[in-house]
């Protein structure tokens, strides 16, 4: 099994459309799975791949990202020591 | 762009001349989002006085930062998810949000929302939150 992700940071809007449009015709084809992260993310995919013969847009599951403990920790006794964490606007993750 | 820092920087014009005295900082941290916006000469082109521009900052600086605040204002055009006003909650502190993308999803109604672009909306939102803030804390 191969894990596939494609990640766009902040910023990278205009980008990003083409960007993901690529990256999803190189490897969604062959995908055995496909994840976002919200439901207005997942309109997105099934809308660029409406004029596509992408077979598994319509299966698209949703990962909520969600805080860490290590945040919410911070969060609770407003320490400064929480480890970096990183930040992930789009997470497609292609498995197969 | 995408962030919304311009329409926030024009709503917190909006805020310092009718609150000359009591208006409170505006920090900024984080990227503003692209590289044809001039951060530092759009504040000087509103003649604000009462904001901090950091860039970028440190998880630790972050978290510090959060656990100071009295509003979170999160004016981002276009998210995929949206973690930042997550964090802010998970501080305790309250979220304003654009009405945008996936965050009335993934924010529900923990937060207040304004319309996208518009820097009266969130003028009037961050003064009521600013209000709500003060009255808990007396």
């Amino acid at each position: 099994m191969t894990l596939y992700s494609l990640i766009a940071p902040n910023g990278w809007m205009l980008a990003c459309k083409k960007y993901l449009a690529h990256g999803t015709d190189l490897t969604l084809r062959r995908a055995d799975a496909v994840f976002t992260v919200s439901e207005f993310s997942r309109t997105r995919i099934q809308a660029i791949a409406k004029d596509r013969d992408w077979g598994q847009a319509g299966h698209v599951g949703i990962i909520r990202p969600c805080l860490s403990n290590s945040l919410r920790q911070a969060a609770e006794e407003n320490s400064r020591n929480t480890p970096s964490r990183g930040k992930l606007f789009y997470i497609w993750v292609l498995l197969k | 762009m995408k962030k919304g820092a311009s329409v926030l920087l024009d709503a917190f014009a909006n805020l310092e001349e009718r609150l000359p005295e009591s208006c409170p900082e505006l920090v900024l941290a984080g990227g503003m989002g692209g590289q044809e916006f001039d951060l530092m000469a759009e504040i000087r082109r509103r003649g604000l006085k009462r904001v901090r521009p950091l860039g970028r900052v440190t998880e630790a600086q972050k978290f510090d930062l959060l656990a100071k605040a009295a509003v979170f204002v999160f004016p981002s055009l276009y998210e995929g998810f949206g973690i930042p006003p997550l964090e802010a909650m998970a501080f305790g502190v309250p979220v304003i949000a654009a009405a945008s993308s996936s965050l009335p999803e993934v924010l529900g109604d923990a937060a207040v929302y304004v319309e996208p672009g518009d820097a009266d909306h969130l003028a009037r939102a961050i003064t009521q939150l600013l209000g709500d803030e003060t009255n808990g804390r007396r």
